[in-house]
């Protein structure tokens, strides 16, 4: 408990400090908040006309809107996150500046992982929470707890995993360097996720390897909201691969730091 | 008798670099074959620190003088070897140990660039869990110390060098670390924050009785803060013991500096010592040491001189002849 209060407040501290330097650059940071508004009024208008005349396998109007609203949720809590943190990573690998992490007695993980919020994304993230609540809302299905938790911890776990993905990337940069351009590729793929798995089905098994990862990472989720029967061996395989695949890249990373060469 | 808190036995370090051809060609056929080879960074280095020692590391460029800071402080994993920090081994990576020490790298900050340094200060509270006492104190004395009072609402970015140098330490020490990982500290400072910097250090030593690590470029620093000092070149040690003693073990020559009455014979001159000097009235000669007495007697009986002393060569260059000589 001890130890989940001091990283809860280098967390807070870190997010405060990184909204303070944002607010400090006020044409920046006005310039980012006009661009989350535009976001959102641009993917407003995408789901109220363009996603009636897109019809994928199963899914219905209605289904596909919570579809969305969960990509909002899960890509925009990455970039609110994660995002600006490991851009930073991946320069302060170079610069040497990502010594000093290493030498703190706080785990190196999560100071590279939290410590770099962009806040902008918030609005996004609670459009994203919005759109869910509007496809429930017209399914008029309504939601029972247990949807409320397996979905909270699908969703969760998603999060995670695909910050896993990105935070395997770039450990990648420790043995090889500079790879700002495969981490934008890595961000870049979070874009299956705006589609269900089904949509994905005549896509060449190479392509299937990205895509039903990043894809399940939303179908799942979306399937505990909307099917009336639990799919129950879904959210479990979903979640003990997720987790999997979270403590997988953790080794990876503990192991990766072993050969951490610096920079001079 | 101190104990010892730094303890290294043959630390090595190796890293794999490729060879690269210049060229946009040598970039392309690099793609395709890569000639890697083996640098020693440190190669079988063993060394022991005691309790409240203030140790210089010293050595050319590439020595292995901050890859040992770096594999003491557990930032890089040794190859092979044993290193034993207050006793434990940096390589865990154990927060026992990293809230004991600190590495300051002359050439890289760890303050919040944008935001005043008092962020800073804060956020490295939280990291090293210093209770609010012990941090109002710790922020006051240091402070004084470093004459940094007026500039803790400042923006890291707004301050000259001097005061992010001396904002680093601030900041790094905030949690009274008992060992210091000093990686050029003084590094691009004018001469004034140079002996502020030194002044500091040399004070926190004997507060806090802080084992303090340093390498710097600078002899001034080491000739100023530290009895022993370390000469690293190639990753091996060439010397290690008390500075006084590098100069008994290693100088060749002594300097005569020589005021005239009148302008010298040159001829003559050289018949004392290799003349470095000369101008109308005054000459620099360097003469063999164990020779530089009978030298100076026979410099006195047969020249008109106004005065003149015997000197020990400068620090630094016994440190390029040792060099030179280790090639």
């Amino acid at each position: 408990m001890t130890k989940f209060k001091k990283y809860f407040s280098i967390f807070l501290i870190y997010s405060k400090n990184t909204l303070s330097r944002d607010i400090s650059f006020r044409l920046s940071f006005f310039m980012s908040l006009i661009g989350s508004f535009c976001f959102v009024a641009l993917n407003f208008f995408i789901v109220y006309f363009l996603m009636q005349k897109i019809n994928i396998g199963r899914w219905s109007y209605d289904e596909m809107i919570i579809l969305l609203g969960n990509f909002y949720v899960l890509s925009y809590s990455i970039f609110l996150l994660f995002w600006r943190g490991f851009l930073h990573l991946v320069r302060d690998i170079r610069s040497g500046i990502f010594d000093y992490n290493l030498v703190r007695p706080v785990d190196s993980q999560f100071l590279v992982s939290l410590t770099g919020g962009g806040f902008h994304n918030l609005l996004s993230v609670v459009f994203g929470f919005f759109v869910i609540g509007w496809g429930i809302v017209n399914l008029g299905s309504g939601l029972n707890l247990i949807q409320i938790v397996a979905w909270t911890i699908s969703m969760l776990l998603g999060i995670l995993a695909c910050y896993s993905y990105i935070l395997l990337i770039i450990t990648l940069n420790f043995r090889y360097g500079y790879l700002e351009e495969v981490i934008n590729l890595a961000f870049g793929f979070q874009d299956f996720a705006r589609y269900p798995i089904d949509a994905f089905s005549k896509l060449p098994f190479y392509l299937l390897f990205f895509a039903i990862p990043f894809s399940s990472l939303t179908t799942i989720p979306s399937i505990i909201l909307i099917d009336t029967i639990f799919p129950t061996s879904k959210f479990l395989v979903f979640s003990v691969i997720c987790v999997i695949f979270i403590l997988f890249v953790r080794k990876v990373w503990v192991i990766s730091l072993r050969n951490y060469t610096s920079s001079s | 008798m101190n104990k010892t808190v730094i303890e290294v036995k043959n630390l090595k370090k190796y890293y794999q670099v490729y060879k690269k051809e210049p060229g946009i060609a040598g970039s392309i056929k690099s793609i395709f074959n890569r000639q890697y080879f083996d640098v020693k960074a440190i190669n079988d280095v063993s060394f022991k620190i005691n309790e409240g020692e203030l140790v210089g590391f010293i050595g050319p460029n590439g020595a292995g003088k901050t890859t040992t800071l770096k594999t003491l402080s557990g930032l890089l994993y040794p190859s092979d070897g044993r290193i034993n920090v207050l006793g434990i081994n940096p390589s865990d990576r154990n927060p026992i140990l990293q809230k004991q020490f600190s590495l300051i790298m002359g050439q890289k900050n760890q303050l919040w660039w944008d935001l005043p340094i008092w962020e800073s200060l804060l956020l490295n509270k939280a990291i090293y869990e210093i209770p609010d006492d012990e941090f109002n104190q710790n922020i006051n004395e240091l402070t004084d110390l470093l004459d940094l009072k007026d500039y803790l609402h400042i923006q890291a970015r707004k301050l000259s060098l001097g005061q992010r140098m001396k904002s680093e330490l601030l900041v790094a020490l905030l949690h009274t670390p008992k060992i210091l990982f000093l990686d050029e500290p003084t590094i691009g400072l004018d001469v004034v924050a140079q002996k502020k910097m030194r002044d500091f250090i040399k004070e926190y030593n004997h507060k806090h009785n802080a084992t303090i690590l340093l390498t710097s470029h600078y002899m001034e620093d080491v000739k100023e803060l530290c009895k022993r000092i370390i000469v690293i070149d190639k990753g091996k040690i060439i010397y290690d013991g008390s500075l006084e003693k590098i100069v008994s073990k290693y100088a060749k020559y002594k300097i005569i500096k020589i005021d005239f009455d009148n302008k010298p014979d040159i001829k003559k001159l050289e018949e004392i010592g290799e003349v470095k000097a000369l101008d109308d009235f005054h000459a620099k000669i360097y003469v063999p040491r164990e020779e530089s007495i009978k030298r100076a007697i026979h410099l006195l009986e047969h020249f008109e001189i106004t005065d003149f002393v015997v000197e020990e060569l400068p620090i630094e260059e016994i440190i390029r002849q040792m060099f030179e000589n280790s090639k």
